[in-house]
């Protein structure tokens, strides 16, 4: 009995010695500590080839005939915090250059960090700004919400350190798809975006305690500002797996999907020829053999009246389309996050504000050529329409030029450009824009207005459930509605 | 013919020892169905307690007093007493009962039990019903069969059917051996028995793996003394649909009512989706994506099939499409051909004084119902036992089966499926047979298929027979088994087996296939999977009767097991050359990842059994498993399990219909691991921009110091037999508590991370099981027995980590398995509120719950009749309440092509505007609030009935489609049903042809004629409920198959 025990026992051990447990549990196909160039690479990717259609609805630009578009018609209800998830590899990215010192790194995730805070601060309202992102680090898996106006300072002030980090960095930067690693360039982005937060607390700039107006002038007198489109903070899309334009091959394109009158009649009535290489003409002036610069040959549908109605329209042949070269075109053309011409044109606005001195129509013009510039190489078919003459024309129309208006007119003019280059690009730019500025106006139904927030998603409700009721006691008086305005917007 | 030289021989040698001749009694010994059983052994009850043995014809013969009785036993079968009576001729029936206690069964790690000994509930299925199911799928076989273990049936071609036991996924386990299957690798006609362990108590000694029960397969060895060959042939063919999904058939492509065809995309009218179209009425002319080209100043014209893009005539000034009848076609079922299974196989079995050995080979055929699409099974099964010496039993097993689909149909909602295409989306004007006939455009052969559609969908025949995928899968199973009495009662085995498995997988897309923002541009993928398993262990037994009264045995094993997993993928990035699936034909740069995953665990496992009185039975198990998966410190684990049986007939006198009355209990607590490296986070590969690479961090907070989860079951049951085993019923109760779950708990999503790995939550489940047989008629030309049973089971979620308030969407005292859905906000008096100007529904911002998955019951019934010679098996089982949302319902709304879709279109295109008023009310006043959890603080709301008309399109495509509507809140817009159904599983007709031409030449020639899946009564429209709880990925019609099947047994 004992000699049959004792060969079980010799060969359990065989058994247990065979294989070294936590060997065996160590993942052999990836790494658990990186270079923070690799996941510059991915937020840089993350963040600038975000494209949505949803802000194209809300923002009149485009409509749907086959069902009813919640952002067209202002449906909509809870808002998304996938923003952290990518602010997550923004940490990682800190914490990874904190770890080798590589400063420049650290600069640029005090910029996305900022970027994203500013998106989110501006859909919710307050939002969990201080102990955002501690979920690893200190296991804060309920982070309070700060007020907006301390979310604005901290984004402020995260801004100027990511420009005070940069003025020193000498060392290029490596895994930057945007500017190939060049710092200079992402300091003007900085501190252009820097211009961007400031101009969107224009309603709160008179407050007493407010320094938004010396703020802004000292950055453009004294800050590193973009001087051409070629300092754009912009993604060039590439032909290849995983890195072509987002909408390509996008079925949606195919159905249902036509050019709001909101737009459409903007650039008509401003005989903008950009709209070309926006939408296609009508189907009827297509058939009728139009000339591709007769504006009389687009025409867009009705965002106010029931989709049925934007239906038959199309059904008859006249309304257009978004042009084909948004899914039809691998690369089609780059995605700005933050542009020279958008720049030019929040200093014009600036001017225009008396909050520093200049000649607004030099940066507004300077917005437009460039504009204009970027659809000549991208949307090269329509060259011909789009070149220095035709921008030169453009700029000294009386539907455009900026001379002889009154300060709101020439405000609804600048902001109309910003409006237009933000066809498929800055996502919810041109909705902040109309909540601040009121311009272009949203066509609706009756009774519709243009919310002025989102919902908190149902996920806070459920997991954070204290800190989302203390910050809707504080906001709104305990409800949670997309009718309130925010501290930004009063 | 040595055998039965043998075998006579020991029946001498028994007979010739008999001191005390009274009379000879002789006789046939013969199973139910009349075949000659041998080696029964047959026994005089008195003090001389003389044995002898049925010979290899099962005759027998034995000196007995003339008034004497004989016991005739034999395992699988009652033992039956039988007073001579003074005569001398006496052939015996057997009768094999399944709830019979002396019932020998196979349990954890192959340790064989008597089933009155068994303090835990077991299910067997019969040889019979694996053996007639046909289904190239084993899984099929066990559906409606077993108490507590749910199958669901998928109706696609190569769609495995999945297992629930008691709510949760069983271990598959074949001859002791747990492996990792689809069952499209194990050939039914190998099986000898399935028995299901259905307590955790039950399946406790397979340690984490075994946790929620098991399944355990016993392949066939050799029985019978000699050699046995036997073989079959079946066939089935497909005869029409069980369910059949249902469309309109009145309105074509387009919308309001408008159509014509140029791009396929919106170019022409309303061409892009939908099926909201002209009505089609004799005479009408439409231009169609097969119409005729024609010039507009030549007259001349040019057969054309698919849009112009591109080509010399996508010139709308010169060029038109002539238009042509607009007429429904009867697409699906045009598409779909006869599917056909046709299976072969056969075995030898020789069984001799040393060895036994068993040989088959198997082979099936499925002939998909989608063109183009087939499986192919088979395989070759070798076993063998061999005593080397009168102690010593050396045992191996070895096996290979291939499982091969050259292409198989693609399943999901989305483009690649044709159910997707012809059910949902494209309208019925669509003539399929001519997309047959023009794969490609006609100028464009290989570049660009020909359709009618160029936004969203694929024609259907370039889908099946232009995109292929490949499955091509070996399996080698092989295992070697020693076992040495070393005492009489003191048994030793040492075991090892591996099963390995390589999986070939490919994709082949042709340039111009859509799949929504896929590459157009074609594509090659494949995968290549290797699997190895090993498992070895050891195990001693030791038995030993302290007296008449109390019998101990003690089991005491070790094993260890090791999993190897690797996968590597390849994918082009679009084709240079058309048809060439190659990676050195891709356009970009070939993507190319691998991924290999190991994980092994050590085990000690003990039992000990008790046996008193023969009356009560206790057994104790105890496992201890140590996981490379868990962090050093907590990656041990230890599973109790006890389990008590009685037999309360045996000291209670009860009333002498009851044949015997056991009860039984158990209690265990099982745990289990995590998968290979979860204890720590790494990052992982993203986008490649370039050449310049990228790494993400994952969003789910991993918890090295994470614990094993922890199962205890209770588990109750009561079996009895009355009237001489007319009637058996077992009736089982168990309770599970799941506590320190290993979840991914929600987290605020502002600490940069959506899950974090915690153990908590309690769940409890109640579940109640009934299995019932009887013989009700028992004649001689006739007879009926049946069975029936029953599951009823409910999971609640008692306890939420960290006493948080919800988990989820579930909130303390939910069932696990509510459904949360969005819905249209409604009044107090649950009318759907709409708005007053545009007569529209909103949706409500907070889910609610609209119900449960899983049915509140479960049940089968399995009918035998025997007419005659004649043995017709019919089989029903269904499922009663549980909750579906069907996609299906809720696309049809949509695209218009549900069946109720046509009722407003007339009158509002007669009458050129809106005339339907939904019902509905409409808020006239005051206000409604809510807090955060969506509680109701106020409501004042006052309002009226709708009477504004929305546009019938409008409202179909919004109403039933965009929110959940519950059959409650409109019979006729409801897009979530009552799962509850009745299927008429199986009927089949045996007969066994011996009956008439002797059995001469063959020892059996078994005929029988069946049909399977052949009727369901049920609630829920167009799809199979039987399929599973969703048809969120869309379901093949449900085909009715009948065939036949020949065995000969030689």
């Amino acid at each position: 009995m004992k000699r049959i025990l004792s060969i079980i026992f010799a060969s359990l051990l065989i058994f247990s010695s065979c294989t070294n447990f936590e060997e065996l549990n160590t993942d052999p196909n990836n790494p658990t500590v990186t270079h923070p160039r690799l996941l510059l690479t991915n937020i840089c990717w993350n963040t600038f080839s975000e494209n949505s259609l949803d802000p194209l609805y809300a923002s009149k630009y485009i409509v749907q005939s086959d069902g009813e578009n919640s952002e067209q018609f202002y449906k909509w209800n809870r808002g998304s915090f996938s923003y952290y998830t990518n602010l997550k590899d923004v940490n990682k990215m800190q914490e990874e250059a904190e770890n080798i010192s590589a400063n420049g790194y650290v600069a640029l995730a005090h910029f996305f960090r900022a970027y994203y805070f500013y998106n989110l601060t501006m859909t919710f309202g307050d939002i969990p700004y201080s102990e955002a992102l501690k979920g690893e680090s200190v296991a804060n898996y309920t982070p309070v919400y700060d007020t907006q106006e301390n979310v604005f300072k901290g984004i402020l002030s995260e801004l100027k350190t990511a420009n005070e980090i940069l003025s020193k960095e000498s060392d290029n930067l490596s895994g930057d798809i945007i500017f190939g690693g060049d710092i200079t360039k992402w300091q003007k982005t900085v501190n252009a975006f820097r211009l961007k937060v400031l101009l969107t607390l224009s309603k709160r700039a008179n407050d007493a305690s407010s320094t938004v107006k010396s703020d802004f002038a000292v950055i453009v007198n004294s800050g590193l500002l973009m001087t051409s489109s070629a300092d754009n903070a912009q993604l060039v899309y590439l032909d290849q797996e995983g890195n072509r334009y987002p909408m390509f091959n996008s079925s949606t394109f195919g159905s249902g999907m036509y050019m709001d009158s909101t737009f459409v009649s903007l650039l008509a009535d401003k005989k903008d020829p950009r709209l070309f290489t926006f939408c296609t003409q009508t189907k009827n002036a297509k058939s009728a053999g139009l000339a591709v610069d007769n504006f009389s040959s687009y025409d867009g549908g009705d965002p106010a009246a029931p989709y049925a109605t934007v239906n038959a329209k199309a059904v008859a042949g006249n309304i257009s389309k978004p042009h084909s070269r948004f899914y039809a075109s691998a690369t089609n053309e780059p995605q700005i996050l933050m542009g020279y011409s958008e720049q030019e044109l929040i200093i014009a606005e600036a001017i225009v504000r008396g909050w520093i001195t200049g000649d607004a129509a030099i940066h507004y013009e300077a917005a437009v050529r460039a504009s204009f510039k970027f659809y000549e190489t991208y949307a090269s078919d329509y060259a011909s329409y789009l070149n220095e003459t035709a921008a030169t024309a453009y700029i000294a129309s009386p539907e455009n030029s900026l001379t002889g208006l009154t300060t709101e007119q020439k405000i609804e003019r600048i902001v109309d450009q910003k409006y237009i280059q933000s066809y498929f690009q800055g996502m919810w730019t041109p909705l902040f824009e109309h909540l601040r500025t009121g311009y272009p106006a949203f066509r609706r139904p009756t009774g519709v207005e243009v919310p002025k927030r989102w919902m908190y998603p149902q996920a806070e409700y459920n997991n954070n459930a204290t800190n989302v009721k203390a910050a809707l006691d504080r906001q709104f008086g305990g409800l949670d509605r997309i009718s309130d305005a925010l501290w930004w917007e009063k | 013919m040595k055998i039965k030289i043998l075998l006579s021989f020991c029946l001498l040698f028994f007979t010739g020892t008999l001191l005390y001749s009274q009379i000879l009694v002789k006789g046939i010994v013969r199973d139910k169905s009349g075949e000659a059983l041998p080696g029964v052994s047959v026994k005089v009850v008195d003090k001389s307690a003389k044995v002898t043995v049925t010979d290899i014809d099962g005759k027998y013969s034995i000196d007995v007093s003339p008034k004497g009785t004989l016991e005739f036993s034999y395992i699988g079968f009652s033992s039956q007493k039988v007073v001579v009576n003074d005569r001398t001729d006496l052939d015996v029936t057997m009768s094999d009962q399944s709830t019979e206690l002396d019932e020998v069964v196979v349990t954890a790690v192959g340790i064989k039990q008597q089933k009155k000994k068994l303090g835990y509930t077991t299910q067997q299925i019969s040889a019979q019903t694996i053996e007639e199911s046909s289904s190239i799928n084993l899984g099929n076989a066990l559906s409606g069969q077993v108490a507590g273990l749910t199958v669901t049936n998928p109706t696609g071609l190569f769609q495995a059917p999945a297992f629930t036991l008691r709510g949760k996924t069983p271990l598959i386990v074949v001859d002791g051996i747990p492996v990792e299957s689809d069952l499209f690798d194990i050939p039914n006609e190998d099986v000898e028995n399935i028995n299901v362990l259905k307590g955790t108590s039950a399946s406790a000694l397979y340690g984490s793996r075994g946790k929620n029960g098991a399944i355990l397969i016993t392949t066939k060895k050799a029985k019978k003394e000699g050699l046995e060959l036997t073989a079959n042939v079946s066939s089935m063919i497909s005869a029409g649909f069980t369910v059949f999904p249902e469309t309109q058939h009145q309105y074509g492509s387009g919308s309001e009512g408008k159509y014509e065809f140029w791009d396929g995309a919106d170019g022409g009218i309303s061409d892009g989706d939908m099926t909201w179209g002209p009505k089609y009425t004799p005479g009408l002319l439409v231009k169609q994506w097969n119409s005729p080209i024609r010039n507009k100043q030549t007259g001349e014209t040019i057969p054309w099939w698919g849009n112009v893009a591109g080509s010399i005539y996508d010139n709308r000034a010169l060029y038109e499409r002539v238009p042509i009848a607009f007429e429904p076609h009867n697409n699906l079922k045009e598409f779909l051909r006869t599917g056909v299974i046709t299976k072969g196989n056969f075995s030898l079995a020789y069984k001799g004084k040393r060895s036994n050995t068993y040989f088959s080979g198997n082979y099936a055929n499925q002939h998909g119902q989608v063109p183009n699409t087939s499986v192919q099974t088979g395989g070759l099964t070798f076993n063998n036992e061999y005593n080397i010496t009168d102690n010593v039993k050396f045992n191996v097993n070895m096996s290979y089966n291939k499982v091969y689909s050259p292409n198989y149909p693609r399943y999901g909602y989305g483009p690649k499926n044709h159910i997707y295409t012809i059910v949902l989306w494209m309208s019925d004007d669509v003539d399929i047979r001519e997309l047959k006939k023009h794969l490609y455009r006609p100028d464009q052969d290989g570049y660009v298929q020909a359709n009618y559609n160029y936004a969203w969908y694929n024609n259907p025949y370039f889908m099946t027979y232009e995109l292929t995928q490949q499955h091509n899968r070996d399996v080698f199973d092989g295992q070697a088994k020693l076992t040495w009495d070393i005492l009489p009662n003191f048994t030793l085995q040492g075991r090892t087996s591996a099963r390995s498995q390589t999986l070939f997988e490919d994709m082949c897309s042709p340039k111009s296939y859509m799949n929504y923002g896929d590459s157009r541009n074609g594509d090659y993928k494949n995968w290549n999977t290797r699997q190895l398993n090993v498992d070895a262990d050891v195990l001693a037994t030791y038995s030993y009767s302290f007296s008449k009264n109390l019998a101990l045995t003690v089991n005491g094993g070790a094993s260890t097991f090791y999993r190897r997993y690797q996968q590597e993928y390849q994918s082009t990035d679009g084709l240079i050359v058309p048809r060439i699936y190659n990676l050195s034909n891709s356009q970009g740069p070939v993507t190319a990842t691998n991924n290999l995953q190991e994980k092994a665990i050590n085990s000690l496992y003990g039992t000990v059994n008790l046996d008193i009185y023969n009356a009560a039975f206790l057994t104790v198990t105890g496992r201890n498993d140590w996981s490379s998966t868990l962090a050093k410190g907590n990656n041990s684990y230890f599973y109790p399990s006890v389990a008590l049986s009685t037999l309360i007939s045996e000291y209670v006198k009860l009333p002498k219909a009851i044949d015997y009355l056991k009860a039984h209990g158990s209690w265990a607590v099982v745990s289990s691991d995590l998968n290979p490296y979860s204890i720590t986070s790494s990052y992982n590969k993203s986008t490649m921009y370039g050449s310049t690479p990228s790494v993400t961090y994952p969003s789910a907070l991993v918890n090295s110091s994470i614990k094993p989860q922890k199962t205890t079951s209770y588990e109750v049951g009561l079996s009895s037999s009355f009237l001489k085993n007319r009637l058996n019923v077992e009736l089982t109760y168990y309770h599970v508590i799941d506590e320190n779950q290993i979840i991914d708990l929600p987290i605020s999503e502002a600490s940069g991370y959506t899950t974090r790995k915690v153990n908590g939550n309690v769940s409890k489940t109640n579940g109640l099981e009934l299995v019932l047989g009887a013989e009700l008629i028992k004649g001689k030309n006739f007879s009926w027995s049946f069975t029936t049973n029953w599951t009823t089971d409910a999971s609640k979620l008692t306890k939420i980590y960290n006493d948080m308030a919800k988990y989820g969407n579930l909130k303390k005292g939910d069932r696990t398995d509510a459904i949360y859905a969005t819905q249209w906000m409604k009044s107090a008096s649950g009318k759907v509120i709409l708005d007053a100007t545009t007569g529209m529904p909103t949706k409500d911002s907070y889910v609610s719950n609209i119900g449960h998955a899983n049915p509140d019951a479960r049940y089968g019934f399995q009918n035998v009749f025997k007419i005659k010679k004649f043995r017709v098996n019919v089989d029903f089982d269904g499922a009663i309440g549980g909750t579906m949302i069907s996609t299906t319902t809720q696309k049809m709304w949509w695209g218009g092509r549900h069946p109720k879709s046509v009722t407003w279109r007339d009158a509002e295109y007669t009458a050129g505007k809106a005339v339907y008023v939904p019902d509905g009310v409409v808020v006239t006043g005051g206000s409604f609030e809510r807090d955060v959890n969506g509680n109701v603080i106020s409501d004042t709301r006052t309002y009226q009935k709708n009477t504004t008309a929305v546009s019938w399109q409008t409202w179909c495509q919004n109403y039933p489609y965009r929110a959940v509507v519950t059959e409650k809140d409109s019979k006729e817009f409801a897009n979530a049903f009552d799962r509850s159904y009745l299927k008429l599983r199986r009927l089949a007709v045996s007969y066994d042809l011996t009956n008439i031409i002797g059995k001469r030449i063959f020892k059996g020639l078994d005929l029988t004629v069946f049909g399977n899946n052949l009727f369901v009564l049920k609630n829920v429209p167009y799809i199979d409920p039987d399929f599973g709880s969703s048809d969120s990925s869309l379901q093949d019609p449900s085909a009715r198959y009948v065939g036949v099947s020949a065995t000969i047994k030689l």
